[in-house]
């Protein structure tokens, strides 16, 4: 089901932040990465592989992210993505420019930031 | 269990995509990244416990679009090459690549570490056969590609004449001093042309004078050879002429032993067999020519007389050129032939001889003539040593052939959860690679132990060095081995389904005969060489003994002989000579034990030897025979009984023969039935022309000499030498009294008793006459043998080597093929068999394999046949006695082989194997 289009365009601004944060303690999978930003939002933000995929090959293509596979025996092989330190960098930034335009927004629209 | 891939692969379009990179994220990639998501999800869902349909509709609900999908893949990812190589990302994909082979490395590491028995027997059987191959490609190197190390030894030639209907056994080498002169004005094809022989001195150095080989060469030699020195210079063209030619080159290798690298030694005077040499300069370190024990050279300077027409034909000198650069070897056959023609028309007298003889000017690559000896022999050896590889290399394979059968359900798994046949195929391919590799590292190691072994049969070098040429080569080989244990270990995996590979049943079925066939294949292929090499060895070792036993006219126990070289300037005349002479034989007769002694000027199997033309008064040559040439040696008397050849007629030397003016001579049985096939040939009148002129003109000036005897023939020159078979004529040493001669003493007493005696009593009469190359007549014959020796023991161990892989891969089949068929076994127990009849089974089995083998090896043997033969003496390459020893040897070994496999057969528990099933 295709979320509301104004929750498309937020996430759509926040996703490479999203993605960037389930990597910062750690590598993983996309479906891990997923399933994080579920669990962590509590349902309100999901990805599905159709809107999750363009996003990390994006950020991997900017050299934000690296990935590789990983074969183990008996399982197929999965493809796990790490942050490379540009990808921290940014993290940084997004973080800072998030907060403040959550700060600034607050204010002029008058919410109480939860 | 869905597939993912399938359902992906149908969805998301390739051309969608934009073409990328090579180095780009692939089509496939992106197949199996989102294939292995999807597939993630369903599978938690699975476990969330919802119903199959559900979790895969759950799946495939991930992906709503597929066209949006593409395009936004699209987008995210850049297209072309330019722009990649200047991101980040490029170099993330490069690292992915890398990434593949580093992956492979590290699973082939761990399957093998997991797999030690397999890795372990793999790479010490890669290493014998690497490295006996390693081996014997340094030495075909160092002999055979590089006998020469000079400056371009390709464009350097040897002249030599021949008469090929004298004596035909094989190409002379030398030439005479005349030929010096006119080959230099004739020859315009050939620059820098030079005259030389090894010859042999005595330098004082401390107190004793040690006795060391060099050559005399005309001063042209060093520049030919492009000789550098270290300090000093090279002969200048002055000293190539008598009197002026008292200077001395040294290696580098003697200067430092005499003189400790002391660069004044420039200008000193050293005596070098009792004449003063003034030393004029060192050689570099690193040129060496006619063997590493040629350690000084001097001038060779002809006299007049030789120089002259007289002395045409006395040839005992190696004559070679080198070719101008751009002239070819067929402008200089041309030009030889013409100055041929030239010297037959020279001398009238001459001419129908020569004719008859089939007189010509040879030329050939000084190397080929270097190495003939001994490039046979290191051919082969070569050859079975690849046998030996190529023997370890199928034991290898089989055993991967097995080792991947137990690992082809762990394929099959792979194989469907999405790796591709090319992954496993890598796989294969790199852990072939490791073993041989690692087997490559032992085995040159153990080559640098083995390189020694054929040093006797190498031409004066130390042992031959692992160069970058052997390494390359042996790398090459590494690979091949490799590469073929790969194929074979990945035949299986590329007939197979996956499907059918994960069943347990796969090892029934035309893919088990299939690799059942192989494994046969390879068995008796192995049976096959390892008969080879065996009849090879067998044939050599019967060659050699034939050789031992052989009637060489001598009787060598209890013979010691010894050189003897007096200086020149206390021994200036013959007299003098003929005075030591008496005075040492007498000396030496008066020693305990001694039955017999006497000089020659030629001691028997030395390698020393002179031959001259002989003629027999009144015998007229038949029309184009061609003149007589047989071994000439100088005698006391007591050499015969010394040397132990019997008489056939006449008498010994004795008292009589003692002066210079002697005219007795002594033949052998050759010659008296030559000149004197029907008749006595003693009291008859023989004579050796002086001159060209002589041989056809008999005049008062004419020296006759009276045959006073006619001994046995004996092989002068070793069991195994080409014999100059026209045979051998004696003359007593008191005529020629040459001062360079040896000495043969037969005794009762010990050898090394005998041979103290001797060296006091000489040193007794003369301080300063050095005794040298002191030996036993027995140790002589050996010498002259051990180039036969060492190849013959080589050839065995090759062959040793090769039977034992053989018979492991044969063990290692059987007990493969019986456990294949324990199902079989099993029920042949159950409806009654015995267990010697399925021992009868397995037998037959193991016999049917050797066999085979045994047919193909005879076969290969048949083949080879002629290869084989230049190095036998005395058996034919298919003695039929040597080829069925060595098949009922080979079958016997084998059935003992084959006896444990057999007898695990029939402990088969007949329960346990109908169960299993």
């Amino acid at each position: 089901m295709n979320p509301p289009p104004e929750e498309h365009t937020l996430k759509k601004g926040t996703a490479e932040l999203l993605v960037l944060a389930q990597l910062e303690d750690g590598a993983r999978h996309g479906y891990d990465i997923a399933l994080r930003i579920e669990q962590r939002s509590s349902g309100a933000v999901s990805f599905n592989v159709a809107s999750l995929y363009p996003i990390l090959y994006r950020l991997e293509a900017q050299g934000a992210i690296s990935g590789w596979w990983v074969e183990r025996a008996g399982q197929r092989r999965r493809r796990f993505y790490k942050l490379t330190a540009a990808g921290r960098k940014r993290l940084l930034q997004q973080r800072q420019v998030w907060s403040a335009f959550m700060v600034a927004v607050q204010r002029a629209a008058g919410l109480e930031y939860a | 269990m869905r597939d993912f891939t399938a359902y992906v692969r149908r969805h998301l379009q390739r051309s969608s995509l934009p073409a990328q990179g090579a180095r780009a994220r692939s089509y496939d990639d992106i197949v199996e990244e989102l294939a292995s998501e999807l597939e993630a999800r369903y599978a938690s869902r699975l476990q969330r416990g919802e119903s199959d349909e559900d979790a895969w509709r759950a799946a495939i609900a991930e992906i709503p679009s597929w066209l949006h999908l593409a395009r936004d893949l699209a987008a995210a990812m850049p297209a072309g090459g330019a722009h990649e190589r200047r991101t980040r990302f490029a170099r993330l994909t490069r690292a992915v690549s890398l990434d593949h082979w580093s992956r492979d490395i590290r699973m082939s590491w761990r399957s093998l570490r997991k797999d030690r028995g397999f890795a372990a027997a793999a790479v010490v059987t890669l290493a014998i056969g690497l490295g006996g191959h390693a081996a014997m490609l340094a030495a075909v190197n160092a002999t055979l590609l590089h006998p020469l190390n000079v400056p371009e030894p390709d464009r350097i030639y040897l002249m030599a004449n021949q008469y090929p209907r004298v004596d035909s056994s094989r190409l002379s080498g030398v030439s005479a001093a005349p030929d010096f002169d006119d080959r230099r004005v004739h020859i315009t094809t050939i620059e820098d042309q030079a005259m030389y022989n090894f010859t042999a001195g005595t330098i004082e150095s401390g107190s004793v004078p040690a006795r060391i080989r060099g050559i005399a060469g005309t001063p042209s030699l060093l520049r030919l050879l492009r000789a550098r020195v270290a300090y000093g210079r090279l002969f200048v063209e002055s000293e190539g002429t008598i009197g002026s030619d008292q200077a001395i080159v040294l290696t580098d290798g003697l200067w430092r032993e005499l003189y400790g690298a002391d660069p004044n030694v420039i200008g000193r005077v050293i005596r070098l067999s009792g004449r003063d040499v003034t030393i004029v300069g060192i050689l570099q370190p690193g040129f060496m020519f006619g063997g590493t024990d040629v350690r000084f050279y001097i001038p060779l300077a002809f006299t007049d007389r030789q120089r002259s027409d007289e002395a045409r034909h006395t040839n005992g000198w190696l004559s070679i050129g080198r070719l101008k650069p751009g002239a070819t070897i067929e402008q200089a056959r041309a030009e030889l032939a013409a100055l041929d023609q030239l010297n037959i028309d020279r001398l009238p007298q001459l001419k129908p001889l020569l004719l008859n003889a089939g007189y010509y000017t040879s030329i050939n690559p000084l190397q080929d003539f270097v190495v003939r000896d001994v490039r046979g022999p290191l051919t082969l050896l070569w050859v079975a040593a690849f046998v030996v590889l190529a023997v370890g290399v199928a034991n290898v394979a089989s055993l991967a052939v097995a080792r991947s059968r137990a690992r082809l359900s762990e394929f099959g798994t792979r194989l469907a959860l999405g790796a591709r046949r090319l992954d496993i195929l890598r796989q294969f391919i790199v852990e072939g690679l490791l073993v041989s590799a690692a087997g490559m590292s032992a085995g040159l190691l153990l080559a640098l132990w083995l390189r020694s072994l054929p040093a006797t049969i190498l031409i004066g070098r130390d042992t031959p060095p692992i160069d970058a040429l052997v390494v390359a080569a042996s790398a090459a080989a590494a690979v091949l081995a490799g590469l073929v244990i790969a194929s074979v270990s990945a035949f299986s995996l590329v007939t197979l389904a996956p499907g059918a590979l994960m069943q347990q049943g796969a090892h029934t079925g035309t893919r088990s005969r299939a690799s059942r066939a192989t494994r046969r294949t390879l068995v008796i292929a192995q049976m096959a060489c390892a008969f080879v090499l065996l009849v090879g060895a067998g044939l050599l070792w019967i060659s050699l003994r034939n050789l031992l036993a052989l009637d060489t006219g001598l009787r060598s126990e209890g013979v010691v002989t010894a050189n003897m070289s007096l200086p020149a300037t206390r021994y200036a005349t013959a007299d003098d000579a003929r005075g030591f002479a008496t005075r040492s034989l007498e000396t030496i007769r008066r020693l305990p034990g001694v039955t017999a002694a006497a000089i020659t000027s030629a001691v028997p199997l030395s390698g020393n030897y002179q031959s001259g033309i002989i003629m027999a008064e009144g015998y007229t040559p038949e029309p184009g025979e061609p003149v007589i040439s047989g071994i000439r040696v100088a005698v006391t008397p007591g050499y015969f009984e010394a040397v132990g050849t019997s008489l056939v007629a006449g008498r010994y030397f004795d008292d009589r023969d003692n002066d210079s003016a002697s005219t007795s001579l002594i033949i052998d049985e050759a010659l008296a039935r030559r000149f004197w096939p029907n008749g006595d040939a003693v009291g008859h009148r023989m004579f050796r022309p002086e001159n060209p002129r002589q041989i056809t003109s008999v005049d008062s000036n004419t020296r006759w000499l009276t045959v006073v005897g006619v001994v046995r023939f004996a092989k002068l020159r070793g069991p195994a030498a080409i014999e100059v078979t026209t045979g051998a004529f004696y003359l007593p040493y008191a005529v020629s009294a040459p001062r360079e001669f040896g000495y043969v003493v037969r005794s009762h007493a010990d050898n090394s008793a005998v041979i103290g005696e001797l060296r006091t009593a000489l040193a007794s009469i003369d301080r300063e006459a050095p005794l040298f190359d002191i030996r036993t007549l027995d140790e002589l014959t050996s010498l002259s043998l051990m180039s036969r020796t060492s190849t013959m023991r080589i050839a065995s161990m090759f062959a040793t080597v090769a039977l034992f892989l053989s018979l492991v891969g044969l063990y290692g089949t059987l007990a493969y093929l019986v456990s294949q068929r324990r199902r079989e076994f099993g029920v042949r127990v159950a409806v009654g068999g015995t267990p010697r009849h399925i021992l009868g089974l397995v037998l037959r089995e193991g016999l049917v394999l050797a066999l085979a083998g045994v047919a193909v090896g005879g076969g290969a043997t048949f083949a080879l046949r002629r290869a084989l033969a230049a190095q036998l003496f005395g058996i034919g390459p298919s003695d039929p006695r040597v080829l069925l020893i060595i098949t009922i040897s080979l079958t016997a070994i084998a059935m003992v082989a084959s006896l444990v496999p057999a007898r695990g057969a029939t402990r088969v528990d007949v329960m346990k194997t109908l169960k299993a099933d």
